[in-house]
């Protein structure tokens, strides 16, 4: 007899635990005649996939795909002074994060792409009349649409409050700042213990100065969520500026040396792997060198521009 | 094909690796679904339905634990959120003797064993919320707490229905 995991059915087994394992073993079998046709299922997967408007077909069950990302159409319902009022029952699971990203997929529907050395505290089944989950570290969100249910997301000092949308949030430990930056419809971000908030929509990003203790809001622009897909992108990109965005991607200290007046640097790299790969592209690209000290993790561009 | 080779597949070859994962999961999870919701149609489309959700995210997808566990997880998430949306609420357990006993008219056709029909006709004609607790628990491997929290019910009502779904089989298998 196989045993289970939990120990519910241990229990019963204390009790009558010769006819309990009988019964365990025979009902292994429930249902296990139903034999689809894979080959037909296969070929049903292979059209839908080929066309381009998939979605349409499974449109009874489009409600339920976790990918149906929310309509850009949000707002936001409530007063942020009732946010205490939202520290109902703590979250229960834990699911963390060490060397590489990892997916998760929360009871509705919601899907987060957790970065390295990150945790998410959420609970089994959503209940109540809100969703609420903690994140430490980084987390790329697609909160499915829920009007009735704001999904909120706190943070040691910050709450984000939205009703399905598409962002990404920063709250390493050790970093002095927790930022959010929105790809698509519209978030609320604040502190814990204010009803102080931005309002951030598309391709905008706030940051809160924990020392500071200031929201500020500026233009994304810092490949914020470029982690998940690893690619880096730069429109005409300032060498100080690049700078930056490859020292949060790589988790790495570059030092500029040299001249980079007039240099800036259009470039997309797709499926990066090593900061060195991205550093040599860069040198092909415009007039810069690059050294490596040892030991790693220290970089130096120097700039020959004119 | 073992799961680390489907995943490297998944990978380099994404059109082959969902093949091979189609070719080694795809009935085991419509099995999965199937004894949650006894609608082979249904099954079939909530599992296409996964797959089609895994094909879209397929060039950020990292499966980090084991591929069954994520896939099985993923196929009794979808089947406890269809549920919940078509308000399927357990309020008429007798509803669900209907369903049963057209099923059995199409299983019986399958000409299968006869001590697995009676296992199913066991199951199967537990009243349905009995059924879902009892399944979700011999064979999803879940405690009565997450039970309780997914179907929205308290603990005292998912030990209850366990131990009635026992009391059924123990009178029909033994």
């Amino acid at each position: 007899m196989r045993k289970n995991k939990n120990n519910e059915w241990d229990k019963l087994n204390a009790i009558e635990k010769h006819e309990a394992g009988y019964l365990w073993d025979k009902t292994s079998s429930y249902k296990s005649s139903f034999e689809p046709d894979v080959d037909k299922a296969f070929a049903r997967f292979q059209k839908a996939t080929s066309e381009q408007a998939s979605p349409a077909k499974v449109r009874s069950l489009s409600r339920y795909t976790f990918l149906r990302v929310a309509a850009a159409i949000l707002f936001i319902v409530g007063a942020f002074g009732l946010w205490q009022h939202f520290n109902a029952k703590p979250p229960t699971e834990v699911f963390a994060t060490t060397a590489t990203p990892e997916e998760i997929l929360l009871d509705d529907g919601t899907f987060v792409t957790l970065n390295k050395n990150s945790s998410l505290h959420y609970p089994a089944a959503f209940k109540g009349g809100k969703r609420v989950v903690e994140l430490e570290g980084e987390g790329f969100f697609t909160v499915a649409k829920n009007p009735q249910k704001p999904f909120i997301i706190k943070t040691a000092k910050t709450q984000v409050r939205v009703l399905g949308t598409v962002f990404n949030v920063r709250a390493y430990r050790q970093e002095d700042f927790v930022e959010v930056a929105v790809k698509e419809g519209k978030v609320a971000f604040g502190t814990r213990n204010s009803a102080n908030h931005l309002t951030l929509t598309a391709d905008e990003r706030g940051t809160y100065a924990i020392n500071a203790n200031k929201l500020i809001e500026e233009k994304s622009g810092l490949n914020e969520w470029g982690w998940k897909d690893r690619q880096l992108n730069f429109k005409a990109a300032r060498m100080s500026e690049i700078k930056t965005i490859l020292e949060r991607f790589f988790g790495v200290k570059i030092n500029l040396e040299g001249t980079f007046e007039g240099c800036t640097l259009t470039a997309s790299f797709g499926k990066v792997k090593t900061i060195d790969d991205v550093l040599n592209g860069i040198a092909a690209g415009i007039n810069v060198s690059i050294r490596k000290d040892s030991p790693n993790k220290r970089y130096t561009i120097i700039g020959h521009c004119q | 094909m073992s799961e680390d080779v489907i995943k490297e597949l998944l990978k380099t070859n994404p059109e082959k690796g969902v093949e091979a994962l189609f070719q080694e999961y795809y009935a085991w999870l419509c099995r999965v679904v199937y004894r949650i919701i006894p609608d082979g149609a249904v099954a079939e489309d909530l599992v296409q339905d996964l797959f089609l959700g895994l094909w879209k995210r397929r060039d950020n997808l990292e499966i980090r634990i084991s591929l069954k566990a994520y896939l099985r997880r993923s196929a009794v998430n979808k089947s406890l959120n269809y549920i919940r949306d078509r308000r399927l609420q357990f309020e008429d357990d007798s509803h669900y003797e209907n369903v049963a006993s057209k099923l059995q008219g199409v299983e019986a056709q399958m000409a299968a064993a006869e001590m697995q029909q009676k296992i199913d006709r066991s199951i199967d004609g537990l009243p349905e919320r009995c059924r879902i607790v009892f399944v979700l628990s011999r064979f999803e491997e879940m405690s009565y707490q997450e039970i309780a929290d997914h179907l929205d019910i308290s603990i005292k009502t998912v030990e209850n229905q366990v131990s009635r779904a026992l009391k059924q089989l123990r009178k029909d298998l033994l």
